[in-house]
């Protein structure tokens, strides 16, 4: 096989009597730099006992992290500190973007810093204080703007439930240049319909961004309290979300903008327990945009079907205003859904699911066109052990995270955190100590055994890019005036409207002429009516 | 350096690692995420007044300081740090908020300062608090606040207290309406939650806002040291009395 997994446990040695239910993680990859990586969990307490929950940085591409207390508004009494509630965070090519909701007030923050890694505090950008019940689920996406005018701005956008407000309530803040020593951000409204009884949107606001300036955001839009009815809606922007009518680009069949991917589906209520896993859902919906064309964008949500609670993947190929009319991936008894596109558009999907032997599974599957999907198991780990801490609400987190960076993929989860090489099937590494031969966790002295708790999991997939295009080639060859696409034989080829630069270098040269013949191939391979990827 | 009683309570209050230490390298770093430069040091840890339980015994244990500036001490030298957390990895490394020399009265002092944190906590919820009651939840209900709908929502319950006596402010009819989370969630996880029969000493305020829906005007202990229990009345008496 081509691909390599690494599995590390972020949890430093010298944290290593740590118990915390240390739940809801997210990651943040240097888009010029994917060596250096960021990371957070809602609910780490700095181990010194400070009032700042840490930043997890890792300077080698995530084989070892640090933790750095810098995000301000941990709750804290007598001894017992939690992190800091909801957060995220985003590399763009100049500055790490933090939104943490504090917990000792309920304000949403965005913070920033050009350095992890030697700073000392983060600056606030923007704040959204609570007047009425305030604002949820904090979720940032930053974006470099890379040619234009604006080349150098950061495109900064704050997605989150405003629950400031009654009605429609999915917001996101935007901000056309997060660098500026002041940055200006712009609230926006993405819901356009009624929410009826509801009286509100569900928690999870997530935007997705392309290069080239296309913005889609992902919402449930609840129908029913408590979100038991939703539409998930799709919104777009083809100008940054910086114009006069932000997240208006994509209409709907009714006149309003947001394309219902899908329409009053029935839900677990918000915070419902699924089966004896001790994870709250219905909040669980992820949308990634190919970076090589927006496109194509990809979305995945979890609604009831039959009773059951189940994960739906689905795609666009034409901005959003056509979904694929079935589901490419269908998976009972999820959560946590991440879904990411690579350089080379393969997708790629992390999930958790609570298996009927009470096993809470971290998969990632991986697919070309969304027809075929590989599936790697991370961890399989007892979902009753540890139990859960009753003054913390998510368990394993209400969220978690899968990036790319070119053609890696990068992410992580929360589990268990026995060290047991049985319950992670790709194998793992952990800094904290740790027996594996009696699959017991071990303090700072390497001595005392610890208690099993839940910590957060880094992981990084990549290929090996000559043995993956040999078996993609191996679909496809182009060999002496003849173009053999699964054994059948084109001698004539004719390829129009390719421009090659005389300036271009061979293997540049070669290069776009093998993306140009693998294109050629793949359409071939889809008139012959075969659905493999 | 020697300190007054308010010096070493401003230290307290501002650290959260505090720990006597012998300088044993200059310049030096032991922790990879934190480079070495003029103002780091390694110190042995000699004693330890209070640090977080996930870093375990740190007694024997190396640490890197990043010195305040102006402080220049020479292997060898010992102090009591007040410190804060900058980086944990293989190592810790901690930011000097300030060092005392380590006399018997200073140790002494330290000591009495950290024990007395929740004192100063309790004073200061007792200075902002409105009303002070001894008394017993004869029952609780619903709140009929209608709440958003977020994995955060506090889910508010009303205990109803009858009030055997008012240490601070006027009950009125001896009956007191108390709004308190139910919420397990972590955001209300620190708020005590009250049950029928429940008896104790509650210092509440009210808020000038709705926020989180709560009405205007309501009481809330929204703090666990807003809850007490019944045989402290005295002293909770002498406090808001400030006789002590």
């Amino acid at each position: 096989m081509a691909i390599k997994i690494r599995v590390v446990n972020m949890i430093p040695q010298s944290v290593s009597n740590e118990t915390n239910q240390d739940s809801e993680p997210d990651l943040a990859v240097h888009p010029g730099n994917p060596w250096q990586l960021s990371a957070t969990t809602s609910l780490t307490p700095d181990p010194g006992g400070s009032t700042f929950a840490p930043i997890f940085v890792s300077r080698d591409r995530g084989h070892t992290w640090t933790l750095n207390p810098l995000i301000p508004g941990s709750a804290t009494f007598g001894g017992t500190t939690f992190g800091t509630g909801d957060v995220t965070l985003r590399h763009s090519r100049q500055e790490l973007a933090v939104t943490p909701i504090r917990a000792d007030n309920g304000n949403m923050l965005a913070l920033r810093t050009a350095d992890p890694f030697t700073a000392t505090s983060l600056q606030t950008i923007d704040t959204v204080p609570v007047i009425l019940f305030g604002p949820d689920q904090p979720f940032v996406r930053t974006m470099t703007v890379t040619h234009g005018p604006d080349t150098g701005k950061d495109r900064v956008y704050l997605g989150f439930n405003n629950l400031n407000l009654t009605g429609a309530t999915s917001s996101i803040d935007v901000s056309a240049d997060g660098e500026a020593s002041s940055p200006v951000f712009t609230r926006v409204v993405i819901e356009s319909r009624s929410t009826g009884a509801a009286g509100q949107d569900g928690p999870a606001v997530r935007p997705a961004v392309h290069s080239d300036g296309t913005v889609y955001a992902a919402f449930m839009g609840w129908r029913a309290p408590s979100g038991t009815t939703t539409d998930v809606v799709v919104v777009r922007d083809d100008h940054w979300g910086i114009g006069g009518t932000p997240f208006q680009d994509l209409v709907d069949t009714d006149g309003f903008p947001g394309l219902r991917v899908a329409l009053g589906v029935t839900n677990l209520a918000l915070g419902t327990i699924l089966g004896a896993g001790q994870e709250r859902v219905g909040n669980d919906l992820t949308i990634a945009v190919d970076p090589r064309k927006s496109s194509r964008v990809f979305i995945a949500w979890c609604d009831v079907q039959v009773g059951v609670y189940t994960l739906h993947v689905r795609a666009s190929e034409d901005r959003g205003k056509t979904w694929s009319p079935t589901d490419l991936l269908t998976v009972t008894n999820v959560t946590n859904p991440a879904i990411a596109i690579n350089d080379r558009g393969k997708v790629g999907l992390v999930y958790q699911q609570l298996t009927t032997t009470l096993r809470w599974e971290t998969h990632v599957r991986f697919s070309k066109k969304g027809a075929h999907w590989d599936d790697y198991v991370l961890s399989t780990t007892p979902a009753g052990v540890p139990v859960a801490n009753p003054l913390i609400g998510p368990y394993l987190g209400d969220y978690e995270q899968l990036l790319t960076q070119g053609t890696d993929f990068y992410g992580v989860f929360c589990a268990n955190n026995t060290p047991d090489l049985a319950n992670f099937p790709q194998g793992v590494h952990y800094q904290r100590n740790a027996d594996f031969t009696t699959n017991t966790l071990l303090d700072v002295t390497g001595l005392t055994p610890v208690a099993i708790s839940i910590d957060p999991f880094f992981f990084h997939i990549s290929w090996d890019e000559e043995k993956e295009e040999e078996e993609e080639e191996r679909e496809h060859e182009f060999e002496g005036g003849q173009l053999r696409v699964k054994g059948l034989k084109y001698e004539k080829l004719e390829i129009s409207g390719m421009d090659l630069n005389l300036g271009e270098d061979d293997d540049q040269r070669h290069r776009r002429l093998r993306d140009r013949l693998r294109h050629v191939a793949e359409r071939l391979l889809g008139d012959e009516d075969d659905d493999r990827d | 350096m020697a300190a007054n009683v308010e010096e070493v309570e401003r230290l307290v209050e501002e650290s959260s690692l505090i720990f006597t230490g012998t300088v044993s390298k200059l310049n030096q770093s032991n922790e990879p995420g934190f480079p070495s430069g003029d103002r780091s040091v390694l110190a042995r840890i000699d004693g330890v007044f209070r640090a977080g339980s996930a870093l375990g015994d740190l007694a024997g244990r190396s640490v890197t300081i990043e010195l305040l500036h102006g402080n220049r001490p020479s292997v060898g030298d010992q102090a009591i740090y007040f410190a804060n957390g900058l980086v944990y990895g293989a190592q810790i490394a901690v930011r000097e908020v300030g060092h005392l020399d380590p006399s018997g009265k200073v140790e002494k002092d330290v000591v009495a300062a950290i024990d007395g944190l929740p004192l100063r906590h309790l004073r200061s919820r007792l200075e902002g608090a409105e009303l002070v009651v001894a008394g017993t939840v004869v029952r609780t209900r619903p709140s009929g606040i209608k709440e958003s709908v977020s994995f955060h929502s506090p889910h508010w319950m009303v205990a109803v207290l009858r009030a055997s006596s008012a240490l601070k402010g006027k009950t009125g009819n001896g009956e007191v309406d108390v709004f308190f989370p139910s919420s397990h969630d972590h955001r209300w996880s620190l708020a005590p939650k009250f049950h029928e029969k429940e008896e104790g000493i509650f210092i509440l305020r009210r808020g000038a806002t709705t926020q989180f829906g709560l009405p205007v005007q309501a009481y809330t202990a929204l703090d666990r040291a807003d809850f007490q229990p019944s045989d402290t009345k005295a002293r909770i008496q002498a406090l808001v009395s400030r006789k002590e």
